[in-house]
Parts: structure tokens; C-alpha cells; sequence
């Protein structure tokens, strides 16, 4: 871009939502902004913006708090399309002509698929010492090693051995009850995408794309796992948020 | 009943919550529609953010940990019965618990009142 324009604050986007004329919610953007509606004539989508001026050169954990309370902000009342943290175009004229009118089709695609629908992540972990008994109980490759280990503590083969085989136990446990706690989430919702849990007694991270009005539904779903589970799994449910894993990667490939 | 522990994001960015705001965090930087912006806000300074290892690649390390978890369950299940006292202290501290739900300080047990509420469960 020309050298001449760097005049313009830059625009920070945010999000991208339906054209409505709804106003904007009132909290203020990175760097303490404030938010503006942009958009192109006979658009149906708009782009929730701030002027980037206000982003100090390094950016803080203030910052990403300040852009996921706009973002939080913005999906209690209204459908939202979140923007990875930090997408800045050098003005609001050059958002548009690139964002918003290059891509009208596929934004108008994205915002009707999250219409009315939030995300809601479930993060779910082993209880160490329940999922360590039941390893311990039922493989006797790891009660073997354990056996050896006591006898030997100082013995570092075994002990990596009987880590190697428990290892192994716990990833066979794993991937059965992270498939089963998605089975049952699939039910409850229109989407998930299932991540690696965190941790060595992380299970998984599954993020569900649920309509509003089946909240409650999925919500109720996921207290009666965490009940049939209680003192084996956690169960940690984050949201509602914007539907972020749903919306993940390039226009291309998502829109 | 054990409610799951429930966030919401708005909630706990405030409250600085242990494992919960690292989450919100990490699924900004992670996760939204990829545009092709002008300029994406460089990253450094986030070095504050704790994001915990994602897939645990198999090691020796991890192993010796594995190792030593077995261990810990050995030492809590050998020789240190426990005592009435115990027992109920743990389903009391469950019980209050449940209540709470949402808070963010509830959401890590420890070890022994676990291992103590799971044994009440059993002989009842």
C-alpha cells in the first residue's frame, strides 16, 4: 500500500456479524478503542472494528482479554463470526474491499451456518488416582512392573518400563472414553471437534456447536456424564462462546 | 450430584482463574476465522500465558512420572488405613463441593479426600 496512506489508525477486526442495525454493545476495544459497525452497501455482513492506533507495540494478556470480552460481548446478543486475535488491515476502506466485498459470499455462508449457535468447550481429565487404580487393577503387565519396581526402586530400567506399559494402558483408556464422552456430546449438538486433553491425565477437549435454544440440553448431557463419572473423570465446561472451532483456519477452507 | 464445573468466559477473565483463563487464551490464539489481514499483532508478550503441553509426546520422562504415580497410589493404599474422621471429612468437603459449582477454586480435589470419599462410597 502506498506510503502516503499511513494517515489511517488501522482496523482492528473483531468479528463479523449480520447487518442489522443492532447497536453495539458497550465495552471498548484493545488498547481501550472504541468499537465501530463497518460495513459495504447491500452487504448483509458487517465487521465489528476498532481503530489499531490504540495497540501498544507489543501486545499483553490485557489485550486478548480486551478482544475476547468484545467478542464474549457480542455473542450474548447476536451471531457472531470470531477473527483470529489480531487481524489488522491498514483502514476501514481497505477491510472492506478486501474482507468484506472480495469474500461476500462466503461470510454470508459462514454467518447463516452459526446462526442462533454458540460454542460451549467440555475439557475432561482422569481423577490420577481413580484411572491409576483401575490401570493398576486390571493390567497385570504394569502390576508385574510394579511388583519389580517395589523391590528395585532404584532400579531405572524397570522403572521406565512399568511407566512405558502404564503409559500405554492409560492412552488404550483414553481414546475409548474421549470417543465415548463425543458420542454422547454429538447427540446434544449440531458439531464437536475433539482435541488432545492437557496434561498426563488429560482425556480431551471437545468443543460443541449448539443452537441456544438446546443449551440447556447439552448442559444437562454433560452434568449426567459427569455424574456416571464422578471420582474417575472432570468434567470442565467452558462458554457459552463464540463458535470459534467452528470458524477455524481461512476463508477458502471454511467459508 | 456432581455438577460439572461450569465457566462462564465473561466470569472468570476477572477472577484469574488456574486452569480456565489459560483455556480462553488459548483458544484465541489458536482458533477464529483466518483472514488475510494487512498486518496480524505480533505475538511476543504473551510469553505471561501458560499454555500446558498439548499432546504428551510419550518420554522417558513421562514414564518415570507414570512410574512414580503408581508409586503414590502404593504409599496411599498401603499401610495408612483410614480413620472415620477421614472418611467423613470427605464426603463433607464433596458435599459442599457440588454446591459451588462454578467457582473456580472448587475445581481441583485433592488426592486423599478423593481416594477417602471413593472408600465411604464403597462400604455404604
Amino acid at each position: 500500500m502506498s506510503q502516503t496512506a499511513v494517515e489511517s489508525p488501522g482496523c482492528y477486526v473483531y468479528a463479523l456479524v449480520r447487518h442489522d442495525g443492532r447497536p453495539l454493545p458497550a465495552v471498548t476495544g484493545v488498547g481501550g478503542s472504541e468499537l465501530r459497525i463497518v460495513t459495504v452497501p447491500g452487504s448483509k455482513v458487517a465487521a465489528v472494528v476498532s481503530d489499531a492506533d490504540a495497540l501498544p507495540e507489543r501486545v499483553r494478556r490485557t489485550d486478548l482479554l480486551a478482544h475476547s470480552e468484545v467478542l464474549q460481548a457480542l455473542v450474548a446478543d447476536r451471531d457472531v463470526v470470531p477473527i483470529r486475535f489480531g487481524s489488522v488491515y491498514p483502514s476501514d476502506d481497505e477491510m472492506c474491499g478486501e474482507l468484506l466485498a472480495a469474500n461476500a459470499g462466503p461470510l454470508q455462508r459462514l454467518l447463516a451456518a452459526v446462526e442462533a449457535k454458540v460454542e460451549m468447550q467440555v475439557k475432561i481429565g482422569y481423577d490420577e488416582a481413580a484411572v491409576t487404580t483401575e490401570i493398576v487393577a486390571s493390567d497385570r503387565h504394569v502390576r508385574k512392573m510394579r511388583d519389580v519396581v517395589r523391590v528395585a526402586p532404584a532400579d531405572n530400567g524397570a522403572r521406565i518400563e512399568l511407566g512405558r506399559r502404564f503409559s500405554a494402558a492409560l492412552d488404550a483408556r483414553r481414546s475409548e472414553d474421549a470417543r465415548q464422552a463425543t458420542r454422547r456430546l454429538e447427540r446434544s449438538c449440531e458439531a464437536v471437534t475433539v482435541s488432545g486433553g492437557s496434561g498426563d491425565f488429560g482425556v480431551a477437549k471437545i468443543a460443541c456447536l449448539v443452537s441456544r435454544k438446546k443449551l440447556r440440553k447439552l448442559e444437562e448431557a454433560i452434568d449426567r456424564m459427569a455424574d456416571g463419572q464422578a471420582g474417575r473423570m472432570t468434567f470442565e465446561v467452558l462458554g457459552p462462546l463464540p463458535p470459534y472451532s467452528f470458524v477455524s483456519g481461512p476463508i477458502a477452507e471454511v467459508g | 450430584m456432581t455438577v460439572a464445573q461450569r465457566y462462564v468466559a465473561q466470569q472468570y477473565t476477572g477472577r484469574g482463574g488456574p486452569s480456565g483463563l489459560a483455556d480462553v487464551l488459548e483458544v484465541l490464539l489458536d482458533k477464529g476465522l483466518v483472514i488475510d489481514a494487512f498486518v496480524r499483532v505480533s505475538l511476543v508478550g504473551i510469553e505471561l500465558l501458560t499454555i500446558d503441553a498439548r499432546v504428551v509426546v510419550a518420554s522417558v520422562d513421562t514414564y518415570l512420572r507414570f512410574a512414580e504415580a503408581v508409586n503414590r497410589l502404593d504409599l496411599l493404599q498401603g499401610s495408612n488405613p483410614k480413620t472415620l474422621g477421614d472418611i467423613v471429612e470427605g464426603g463433607v468437603e464433596r458435599g459442599a463441593r457440588s454446591k459451588a459449582k462454578g467457582a473456580v477454586e472448587g475445581a481441583r480435589e485433592g488426592l486423599s479426600s478423593k481416594l477417602s470419599g471413593e472408600r465411604a462410597g464403597q462400604r455404604s
